[in-house]
């Protein structure tokens, strides 16, 4: 392997609870998760609006070495509801990871 | 407001729309819809498009990031953004399982009919004269001879 060669980020687990992101992924990774989960939820409330499906249950996004989603669990979508969220520094099956985000409610 | 879409491009994607759980679909590109697929008014359709590009936006506002999938799930829905170059695929289905499957059935939809949104957006002008400059095509005389062309016809040996 070559010394510019970047390793690709490994999975990293999160949970939603009570509005705050939680992880043993370190500080730095809880707040680059905490920005795009506001994002891509805000953009979900805005298709749900358009369409009137309500809010988003789950949310993903993926770029070409990049996949990362959040998920409620069943008690609901608010802020506050209890949920779980994933990433990992590659392009992997956006069902994999959801079911891997909603693994964390067990 | 929908452009006139040629019946190939149309039939191609109504055919997608019969894939796995799906239940609507839209085509994009750029901020144009092409075809509309959706069980939603026109302008749903157009205010969704606006959404899903400005959450792209968004997300490459902060570098060189370029998110290429959306997916959300709704109550009884899910949404899923293909972005490939200037299109965009949007699909709605019901069954998230399928969504893997579904993503890579798009971005072949998206790969195979580059010529026909090519051909839609910029429509040849040999399509309006072509009809006019005809030639007939004459039946074969009795002794099934071709007519002679008009240039020199290269004759290929054969080797036996």
């Amino acid at each position: 392997m070559s010394d510019t060669e970047v390793l690709p980020l490994p999975l990293q687990l999160f949970t939603l609870k009570d509005g705050v992101v939680a992880s043993d992924s370190g500080q730095e990774a809880v707040n680059n998760f905490a920005a795009d989960f506001q994002g891509l939820r805000h953009f979900g409330l805005k298709i749900g609006e358009c369409l009137e499906l309500g809010a988003p249950w789950m949310g993903t996004l993926q770029e070409e070495d990049f996949t990362l989603n959040f998920a409620y669990f069943d008690a609901g979508t608010d802020p506050q509801d209890p949920g779980a969220g994933a990433l990992i520094g590659e392009r992997i099956p956006m069902f994999e990871l959801l079911t891997r985000a909603n693994s964390l409610e067990a | 407001m929908a452009a006139t879409i040629t019946p190939s491009l149309r039939s191609a994607l109504e055919r997608l729309k019969h894939a796995g759980s799906v239940n609507g679909m839209l085509l994009v590109w750029r901020r144009q819809i092409l075809i509309n697929l959706l069980p939603f008014e026109e302008y749903r359709a157009e205010r969704l498009l606006q959404v899903v590009h400005d959450a792209r936006a968004h997300f490459a506002s902060g570098g060189d990031r370029s998110v290429d999938t959306f997916w959300f799930g709704f109550e009884g829905v899910f949404v899923l953004a293909l972005f490939q170059g200037e299109c965009l695929l949007i699909t709605l289905h019901t069954h998230a399982s399928e969504v893997d499957f579904l993503r890579r059935v798009g971005l072949t939809f998206l790969e195979d009919t580059q010529l026909l949104v090519q051909a839609l957006l910029q429509p040849s002008a040999d399509d309006e004269v072509s009809r006019d400059a005809t030639q007939p095509l004459g039946d074969l005389g009795d002794d099934d001879r071709l007519p002679e062309a008009s240039g020199k016809t290269k004759i290929i040996p054969r080797h036996l």
